[in-house]
């Protein structure tokens, strides 16, 4: 094909349909008077969820850098979107992918990061991810063509999450936005997407949502976020698919709780957004059996 | 220097968009290339499949029942709280469930007993009633239950058919083949894709012959009656769709499970691709189209996602 055909939404790799979400409007849920309350749908990424986002931009980054070759491999630690993220980068862009993971860990997304090719590495339940994260790295480590990543790539996690609030703004048109409410596991999308918004949007009101999974709070959540038990996102989640055709992930249930909450302190001229961070349908079955605990115990 | 995410800097990207429902993201999935599968084509021969799991229900089905359903509502079919009735092996039931609730309109679904259980949940989830046929009696049962339901209750049920109903194809004629035409740039020369109830290889060939009539169009179809190709049609042995009309096609390839399984699991490991069974036969046929070409553009479809059969 002529290269001057290419119009939008032709991608010569799937790497390219990263990011650039839509934006959905719920019509029959909270105050039909009140600010519209649009859902970001981050389950249109090609891996199903936000975490395409910062594990391309690291990835891709390592690459550009000559850090990985193809048929190099990469590994990460726990059982999670990020791992299915990096098991669908990798497979584009012909990486190897080992993940280190806490026996104790949901086996939910495993099936999926297989046919991918990823491998999965069970380490000692009793070690914690911090043991899985210590076993990634020591497999890494001594060989030149393995990459340990972190969720802490600093820069790549910045950036890519920057590219996300301009893509809020840019899909608002012009609307002004009010309020935004994104669920808190690592606190980046929390940090770099609000602080972004916030230049355009000064007087934003920002949420922060941790689900939580069993009565033990949990330790050093950064200030304004709000915890939500994983019990209570299932009804809210039922409740918004058989009214507005939307299936949300507890996650994105967990933040469009506090999107009603705050509804009636956001003027009706503005908009608020409220992050559906992953793929609903994933969950379906699930809902009785412990998800987070083993991939999120280490703390923020 | 400000830095900018990689991932922003590249082209052919979707432009973000706001939706003031979720009808309006149906459709308009993106076409990718692929770029190791076809390492052995000629090098001017071009392989691209359109991404119809980037549907919200998840599914290519939710052109088929939004199509079906306005063009219903614009004809009064479902006045006066009737239900859409419709015999399914999962994503139309899914694609009629979701749609529905955004909707208001209450849906009723005819599955076999064995479809897999987390169909049921979506649909459910939605608030669509699943009536559950025989599963001995496999899809064709499922219809002709369907068909008794809409006999006995014409009253209360409005019978979509989507193996005879008109909006099926037509769905693919008017969105998938346009879009297909324009990201192409024009310059598709084959269609391929397997056949279900045949709206997408009817519609997309149609619309794609409207543009442009030199453009050959493949069906697929499984290689056995018995197979394991879910969402597949094995005509010879099954209700005919009223819909389907061979005389339009260049030709049918028969695709047998194993082969349609193995290329749905190359196409996760080697293109990062992760679809469901209906796109390895797809993609196995678009190839096999493919391999006998000097030069061309070959389309093809990407039915659903792998997460869709990876229920332990």
């Amino acid at each position: 094909m002529p290269s001057d055909a290419r119009v939008q939404g032709t991608a010569e790799s799937l790497r390219d349909l990263v990011g650039n979400t839509p934006l959905v409007r719920l019509r029959r849920t909270g105050d039909p008077g009140g600010a519209p309350i649009y859902v970001k749908l981050e389950n249109f990424n090609p891996s199903g969820s936000i975490r395409d986002r910062y594990i391309q931009e690291i990835i891709e980054r390592a690459k550009l850098a000559g850090q990985l070759e193809p048929g190099d491999a990469v590994a990460l630690a726990g059982i999670d979107d990020s791992s299915v993220a990096a098991a669908f980068v990798a497979s584009a862009l012909g990486l190897g992918l080992r993940l280190f993971a806490p026996t104790g860990s949901s086996r939910r997304l495993v099936p999926l990061i297989e046919r991918w090719g990823g491998e999965v590495e069970w380490t000692p339940d009793e070690e914690g991810l911090e043991g899985s994260i210590k076993r990634a790295a020591d497999w890494a480590r001594p060989y030149p063509d393995r990459m340990y990543v972190d969720g802490f790539r600093r820069l790549a996690v910045k950036e890519a999450y920057r590219a996300m609030a301009h893509e809020i703004l840019r899909s608002l048109d012009g609307q002004p936005l009010g309020a935004f409410i994104t669920s808190v596991t690592t606190g980046g999308t929390y940090r770099e997407v609000s602080g972004e918004l916030r230049e355009e949007h000064p007087m934003l009101k920002v949420a922060g949502v941790h689900i939580l999974e069993n009565e033990f709070a949990t330790p050093n959540l950064p200030d304004g976020v709000r915890e939500i038990t994983l019990a209570e996102t299932w009804a809210l989640r039922d409740d918004t698919a058989r009214r507005e055709g939307v299936l949300l992930s507890p996650k994105g249930a967990a933040c469009l709780k506090v999107a009603l909450e705050l509804q009636q302190q956001i003027p009706p001229e503005q908009a608020i957004v409220t992050l559906n961070p992953d793929a609903g349908h994933r969950y379906l079955g699930w809902e009785s059996k412990t998800l987070f605990r083993a991939s999120t115990q280490a703390g923020l | 220097m400000q830095v900018r995410a990689l991932s922003e800097q590249r082209a052919g990207r979707r432009t973000p968009t706001k939706h003031e429902s979720i009808l309006d993201l149906v459709g308009g999935t993106p076409l990718v290339r692929l770029n190791r599968l076809t390492r052995a084509l000629s090098p001017d021969v071009e392989v691209w499949v359109k991404l119809e799991f980037l549907n919200p229900g998840g599914s290519i089905k939710d052109r088929t029942a939004r199509q079906i359903i306005e063009d219903a509502v614009a004809r009064g079919d479902l006045d006066h709280g009737r239900r859409l009735l419709d015999a399914t092996s999962g994503h139309t039931g899914i694609a009629y469930a979701m749609l529905g609730a955004a909707l208001d309109i209450p849906v009723t679904l005819v599955m076999p007993e064995d479809t897999n259980p987390s169909r049921r949940q979506m649909i459910e989830c939605f608030g669509g009633e699943v009536v559950h046929s025989s599963a001995a009696d496999g899809n064709d049962g499922a219809i002709r239950l369907a068909r008794e339901l809409a006999a006995e209750n014409p009253d209360t049920l409005w019978y979509a058919d989507q193996y005879s109903n008109p909006s099926n194809p037509r769905a693919h004629e008017m969105t998938t083949a346009p879009e297909i035409w324009k990201q192409t740039g024009g310059a598709v020369t084959h269609f391929v894709t397997s056949t279900g109830t045949s709206g997408t290889l009817m519609g997309t060939g149609r619309g794609l012959k409207a543009h442009n009539p030199a453009i050959e169009v493949f069906g697929c179809q499984p290689a056995e009656s018995n197979h394991g190709l879910e969402g597949l049609k094995h005509i010879a042995t099954t209700i005919r769709p009223d819909i389907y009309d061979e005389t339009m096609l260049a030709g049918t390839l028969y695709c047998a499970t194993e082969e349609g399984w193995a290329m749905s699991e190359r196409l996760a490991a080697e293109e990062g691709l992760a679809a469901g069974l209906s796109a390895g036969a797809n993609v196995w046929a678009a190839l096999e189209v493919a391999s006998d070409l000097e030069r061309g553009v070959v389309v093809t479809i990407a039915c659903d996602h792998a997460d869709r059969y990876l229920d332990e």
